[in-house]
């Protein structure tokens, strides 16, 4: 008979096992924001300690023969089922979000509000990063600085953050990622009104859009991939249906700014967009997410 | 559909697994290092000011609601008046630091979630406390005075067994192995294995709570169509009480909770989720269950209807006022 103690530590080497083995592949990121890493270090080696605990209770338990079976308390399935099915559904290792599971995210399009409130922590990062650093921590954001006037980047930081004195660090904060030029469109619109922009997303379509638009997005993850939204901005590609949803593209266009009719809001708006675009089908990014850095 | 489940399902388990270790490392050591005695001393007086003070004792006691039934009992036991027991109880696993550290963690971008569950759950817990005080005069409202749901029993018994504890349903606990009670001070050692073993043991009580609720989650996440929710969000009554039958259900703990409360965010008004945040730690499925336990049920039903007409009442005068 199995008793409550033995499952309980082979529920903790399982646990601790699958959770160091997640984060050593690298696979937590499929499911967290990095900001969580830690958490998950802790997590695993607190695990690991429990699980030694629970082995050396144990095998002290069996050596020990004069204890009594009968006092043993038996195996209650309603603890073992949850934590099985745990250890099931991380062992089928899956690590996509599926078209109709993004249809059920939160759209957030150009008024991506926390912008607002982050950008004094989101620049102290990326003051700290050269622009070579950041490209290679977004893979696929490959926004072209030099087609940039770096006196307007200083004007917006005066203006934004209201840092005149570090003039150095201003010139590193420009946004080179997805979020920051998604979101930059609409914070600062002189800063990006007739300049040409890269940008690498999936085609999110929603039942009210017509077929000649969608929203190049990304998800954007707060904690955990169950909060996240889909990031991103319309686009009106000459022919847009040939993109099937939740293809991924790589798009090249020009910000313009325009009033567009908004299916989910029932009204016509201001919006950014781009113009002129080339766009090319690539692969899904290896790390599909896009996050605030805080 | 299924992959896409199992990925929300996996990040929210993973994301609140860490500070659901940690609540119960806290709530090891409280259990090992602080006793109710020392609490019942300070809260047994029974002045209008004690339900202040009952509601902050979270802060130097930092214990989820999976385990603040018990303690509970036991402070109705030394003779806490039975008010300032309840504000306690609904108190502590929102007004401490753990909790509220976590919450902070969920919602970084809103730091008005953490004031807001924080001043909500402590004016709330005092109200409920101040109202079941006037209700029950000298009632007594314990089932026996050997009821079923008990703490370690060895706590704060300056005893030195503990190391030997099983825990099991409703934290419960198992002497068959500790032998006689040595009632001596306990050495670090064994002080130290009795953490980890009430850790090991309450970790994978409230664990599968948590799983169960992220299960849930999930599965609202990715089977319920978004404008079906947004249909219910839009009415700011319906989606509190949504919220707070969420949080009845799921019944997770208040160290987690925060995480799973923070993907309704985007779908839910922020004051539909604070019910959530505030109701869920007051009292959910297994916190009656054990509440049923131990006290009478005229009593528990009561409770749980001053609570519910408390948490509704402060979120929509906030929902009002925003």
């Amino acid at each position: 008979m199995i008793t409550e103690k033995q499952i309980r530590t082979i529920i903790y080497t399982i646990l601790s096992l699958l959770i160091t083995g997640l984060l050593v592949s690298g696979r937590t990121l499929q499911y967290l924001h990095p900001r969580m890493i830690k958490f998950q270090i802790f997590a695993a080696i607190f695990l690991i300690l429990l699980t030694i605990y629970n082995w050396i209770k144990l095998v002290r338990k069996e050596l020990n023969t004069t204890s009594s079976s009968k006092t043993e308390k038996r195996l209650q399935w309603r603890t073992v089922i949850p934590f099985f099915l745990l250890f099931l559904i991380i062992l089928l290792n899956p690590n996509t979000l599926s078209a109709e599971a993004k249809q059920n995210k939160t759209l957030q399009l150009g008024e991506i509000e926390q912008s607002t409130n982050m950008k004094p922590q989101e620049k102290d990062l990326v003051k700290e990063l050269t622009p070579e650093e950041i490209a290679s921590k977004e893979e696929g954001n490959t926004f072209d600085e030099s087609k940039y006037d770096n006196s307007d980047i200083l004007n917006e930081n005066n203006i934004v953050g209201g840092n005149t004195n570090n003039t150095e660090d201003i010139n590193a904060s420009l946004p080179t990622d997805f979020l920051g030029i998604v979101s930059g469109m609409y914070d600062t619109p002189e800063l990006f009104l007739g300049k040409t922009v890269v940008l690498e997303g999936f085609v999110y379509r929603e039942d009210a859009y017509t077929d000649d638009m969608f929203v190049l997005g990304r998800l954007l993850i707060t904690c955990c991939v169950a909060d996240a939204s889909i990031a991103g901005l319309y686009i009106e590609p000459e022919n847009a249906s040939d993109y099937a949803t939740d293809s991924w593209i790589r798009v090249e266009g020009t910000v313009v700014e325009g009033e567009k009719y908004l299916p989910e809001t029932d009204s016509y708006m201001d919006i950014y967009t781009l113009d002129n675009m080339t766009i090319e089908k690539i692969d899904t990014l290896e790390n599909p997410y896009v996050y605030w850095t805080y | 559909m299924f992959e896409s489940f199992s990925v929300a399902f996996i990040s929210i388990v993973l994301e609140a697994m860490p500070f659901m270790l940690l609540g119960t490392l806290v709530s090891s050591l409280i259990e090992v290092f602080v006793s109710r005695e020392w609490i019942a001393k300070r809260l047994g007086d029974g002045k209008f000011s004690y339900f202040f003070l009952a509601g902050l004792m979270g802060i130097i006691f930092p214990v989820c609601e999976c385990a603040i039934v018990p303690i509970m009992r036991r402070l109705i036991k030394k003779g806490v008046p039975k008010g300032i027991a309840i504000t306690f109880m609904l108190a502590v696993p929102i007004v401490n630091p753990m909790v509220l550290f976590s919450t902070f963690y969920a919602f970084p971008k809103q730091p008005e979630m953490v004031f807001g569950r924080a001043i909500l759950g402590y004016i709330g817990a005092i109200l409920i406390g101040v109202i079941m005080d006037r209700q029950l005069g000298d009632k007594h409202i314990l089932r026996d005075e050997h009821s079923a749901i008990e703490s370690c029993g060895c706590h704060h018994h300056e005893d030195s067994h503990c190391e030997c504890h099983d825990h099991s349903e409703s934290h419960s606990h198992d002497h068959h192995e500790c032998g006689a009670h040595a009632h001596e001070k306990p050495s670090a050692k064994s002080q130290f294995l009795h953490i980890i073993a009430h850790t090991s043991g309450e970790f994978i009580d409230v664990g599968r709570f948590l799983i169960l609720g992220a299960f849930i989650a999930a599965s609202m996440q990715t089977f319920v169509p978004k404008n079906l929710l947004s249909a219910v969000s839009d009415n700011s009554i319906l989606s509190i009480l949504i919220m707070m039958l969420m949080a009845f259900v799921l019944s997770l703990c208040s160290e987690a909770d925060a995480f799973i409360a923070s993907t309704f965010n985007n779908t839910f008004s922020s004051t539909s989720v604070l019910a959530f945040l505030i109701f869920g730690p007051m009292i959910d499925i297994k916190n009656t269950i054990m509440l049923s336990a131990s006290f009478k049920s005229r009593f528990v039903i009561r409770l749980i209807s001053v609570i519910f007409i408390v948490c509704f009442a402060l979120t929509l005068i906030v929902s009002m006022l925003l």
